[in-house]
């Protein structure tokens, strides 16, 4: 293998696949990328057995060949080469590797491809989604995911794509995010359904970028198929039953408060000051056009905001963890909310006033005191 | 004004606890500490009274060291609800003297009297009059140490065990620590003390003697603190706390093991036993920590944060196997595993749970299980993973309580 190439495009790449490389890999084959140079491009595949990422750029190939180096290495190099660099790449004996550039001159270790994991590939037609919208989605559930390992079925998100809705739900057990869109899938026939991995809708986030683009997606039993302009994602389903999210969205919420989106963001920010180190809450006190937020803390003191809201109707008292509303808050695109309650004890649900780009809807169970 | 602050110590407590149940054993050599199976037991000695102490006998050597020192010795396993019981008729009697009480473990606690002092006399008197109160009303002796500070106060306690009052007047501290040997300072242990005596330093009053730049050169910021204490400075508040601070079970395993399958089942029911504490206390834990010791004691201990605090097994179990399973390596044997829960919360505040699984459904059932072992005990249910013959994991460390 012989391929000369420009360093901004290689760079590119390999910035891409750095977060799919297992950092503390018990496999050593999992830390390297492989390289494939043939034709007019190499293409570089890296996994961690999860989640796997194919992409490539134009290179002038002296032979074409395969083989497999560290992916953290390789990014080193290349990173701190020149800017408008040429770098020459050159298969040596026993999976070793040069790379050239100017005056620089790395030999790398490299491990036999052999070793490195087949990733799946699926060969039927893709379903087209338009690149923003699926970013936008994910950016609306995202931060729902639990952070907690132990909690396999909440890993991920739930991805349900019908011919005439496109639909992503997550949750950490305390909050919900559902978010939907009206649109035509062509070659949609019935609902496709899949716990997509966290790790996966991270990585389509950064492939999708800032490009206009559509994506082609697919699933087989266990495997998760992304096209996103020339490059390739696979992602392992994650198994498990991910709850019944219909039964938590509230019907019963008679008080309905109208705030400005920004107001609300910073006065809970600000509130959140002072709120309790361990407990975290901020208690909500919502009245005939006001909202008050209070907080306090035994070692900080206390913080009181108060805002003016569209409300008319009963008193009512709640308290929030503030970091879950302002998840939300920071993502929800639109100037006013919509805050539907019914008491402290039952789930709140939050969502964007009309005008909305997304249906999304927002819930979050209460803190107690 | 200095403050006056003192630390009660009790005597030998368990074995003191145990002595008062039973009369017949005082004056006998007693030892309270898991079962010493004729010198074959794993565990330790929780503490010991003071006939047992003459044989060389003392709190956290290993039951079988104390059984060859003295097998004539009356050997208790541990009943760790009346020690927290009695522990309870103690504090609340020390609470009559004043509000800032710091209880520091089961059988010791600061108190800063300062403002009691016009009510009760000087840190002496009110020293007097606690010792009589704990023996009058409890048939159990303290030991008192009276000082302007929390480190001359302990380690006045320490002095004149059992049944001592030291009191140090405030300005007399470093004559009064300079004649003892360097251990005596909080944060020395046999590593500080062996650098200490390479550098010819074995007295207090030594150290208190040396240039403060030299030790901090030496020892960095602990040599800094070290010449603080050593001329009897520290200004550390007595702050009491609410309650417990973390609560855990460890447990030795009666030969070392490289059983996965054992120290899966052990794990899973050390997690029983703290989580039934924690609800036992109206307790969730926000941290929950793992320790892990290979047979030749190497120790290594892990922590995670959980999002929401946890007082369920079926919440704990997977974060603390989680953490034990990367510790376990082919081919070494483990001596002994615990789970800690910390970070407190109560049980009343915190995160409502949005679907009805699996936490509250957890809950529910644990609640049940309390239910029966109030009433029928500790054995009347188990989960069955842990009855399986031969799998049942044996319990003997001092945390261990007997059911009655």
């Amino acid at each position: 293998m012989l391929f000369n190439v420009k360093r901004s495009a290689l760079l590119g790449e390999l910035n891409l696949v750095q977060g799919v490389i297992e950092k503390k890999s018990t496999i050593p084959i999992l830390s390297n990328i492989l390289l494939d140079a043939r034709g007019e491009q190499v293409d570089i595949t890296a996994t961690d057995l999860d989640v796997s990422i194919c992409c490539g750029c134009g290179a002038d190939v002296g032979e074409e060949g395969t083989m497999t180096v560290s992916a953290r290495r390789l990014f080193d190099i290349v990173r701190l080469l020149p800017e408008d660099s040429d770098i020459r790449c050159v298969q040596l004996e026993n999976d070793w590797m040069e790379v050239r550039s100017g005056n620089s001159e790395f030999k790398v270790v490299g491990l036999p491809r052999e070793n490195f994991p087949s990733i799946p590939e699926f060969n039927g037609p893709l379903v087209s989604i338009p690149g923003s919208l699926l970013k936008g989605m994910i950016q609306r559930v995202l931060f729902a995911i639990t952070q907690e390992e132990s909690r396999y079925s909440l890993n991920g998100a739930l991805l349900a794509l019908a011919p005439q809705e496109i639909r992503m739900v997550a949750t950490d057990g305390h909050r919900l995010s559902l978010v939907s869109k009206a649109a035509q899938f062509e070659g949609v026939e019935t609902e496709i359904r899949a716990l997509v991995p966290r790790k996966t809708l991270l990585e389509i986030l950064k492939l999708i970028g800032d490009q206009e683009l559509l994506v082609g997606f697919a699933r087989d039993e266990n495997h998760l198929f992304f096209s996103i302009g020339n490059r390739r994602l696979v992602s392992r389903v994650l198994a498990g039953q991910f709850p019944n999210y219909e039964m938590v969205i509230p019907r019963e919420n008679d008080k309905s408060v109208t705030a400005s989106a920004k107001m609300l963001l910073e006065a809970i920010r600000r509130a959140a000051v002072m709120s309790d180190e361990k407990l975290r809450a901020v208690r909500f006190s919502v009245t005939p056009g006001n909202l008050e937020m209070t907080a306090s803390s035994a070692d900080a003191g206390e913080a009181r905001e108060v805002i003016g809201i569209e409300y008319e109707g009963a008193g009512v008292e709640i308290g929030f963890n503030p970091q879950y509303l302002l998840d939300f808050l920071g993502v929800c695109g639109s100037e006013n909310v919509v805050l539907s309650l019914r008491d402290g004890d039952t789930q709140g649900m939050i969502t964007p006033s009309a005008g909305s780009d997304f249906d999304y809807r927002y819930i979050v169970m209460p803190m107690k005191f | 004004m200095a403050r006056t602050i003192l630390h009660v110590d009790m005597d030998a407590f368990y074995a003191s606890v145990e002595e008062r149940s039973h009369p017949e054993l005082r004056g006998k050599p007693l030892i309270v500490g898991s079962d010493p199976k004729g010198g074959k037991g794993r565990g330790i000695v929780a503490t010991c009274s003071y006939e047992a102490r003459k044989f060389g006998v003392h709190s956290a050597q290993p039951i079988s060291q104390a059984w060859r020192m003295c097998p004539q010795g009356i050997y208790v396993q541990p009943d760790m609800p009346k020690y927290a019981r009695a522990s309870e008729c103690v504090m609340r009697i020390l609470l009559d003297f004043s509000d800032l009480v710091e209880q520091v473990s089961i059988d010791e606690a600061f108190l800063d009297v300062t403002g009691s002092r016009r009510l009760f006399g000087d840190g002496a008197s009110i020293a007097r009059k606690i010792k009589n109160r704990i023996r009058s009303d409890q048939r159990l002796t303290a030991s008192v140490g009276v000082a302007a500070n929390k480190f001359v106060a302990k380690v006045a306690s320490d002095l004149r065990k059992p049944d001592g009052l030291v009191v140090v007047e405030p300005g007399r501290e470093a004559e009064f620590l300079a004649p003892l040997p360097v251990s005596r300072l909080w944060g020395v242990g046999g590593k500080t003390a062996a650098l200490l005596k390479d550098i010819g330093l074995q007295r207090i009053g030594q150290i208190a003697a040396l240039d403060r730049r030299y030790l901090v050169d030496r020892f960095g910021k602990g040599g800094e603190h070290l010449w603080e204490l050593s001329r009897g400075m520290d200004d550390r508040p007595v702050a009491p706390e609410e309650g417990y601070k973390s609560i855990g079970h460890e447990t030795t395993f009666e030969k070392d093991t490289e059983d996965e399958r054992l120290l899966h089942d052990t794990l899973l029911w050390l997690a029983e036993k703290v989580a039934q504490r924690l609800r036992a206390n109206h307790a969730r834990a926000r941290t929950i920590a793992i320790k892990f010791r290979e047979a030749d004691f190497s120790t290594y201990t892990r922590r995670k944060t959980l999002s929401v605090a946890a007082d369920t097994s079926e919440e704990i179990f997977p974060q603390a196997w989680n953490m034990v399973r990367r510790l376990i390596r082919r081919g070494v044997a483990v001596r002994l595993i615990g789970i800690y829960g910390s970070n407190l919360e109560s049980e009343r505040a915190g995160q409502l749970a949005l679907f009805d699984q699996p936490e509250q459904k957890d809950r529910r059932l644990a609640a049940a299980v309390d239910d029966i072992t109030r009433r029928y005990g500790d054995s009347a249910i188990t989960r069955a993973t842990l009855v399986s013959p031969g799998r049942r994991p044996t319990l003997n460390g001092p945390t261990r309580s007997i059911p009655k």
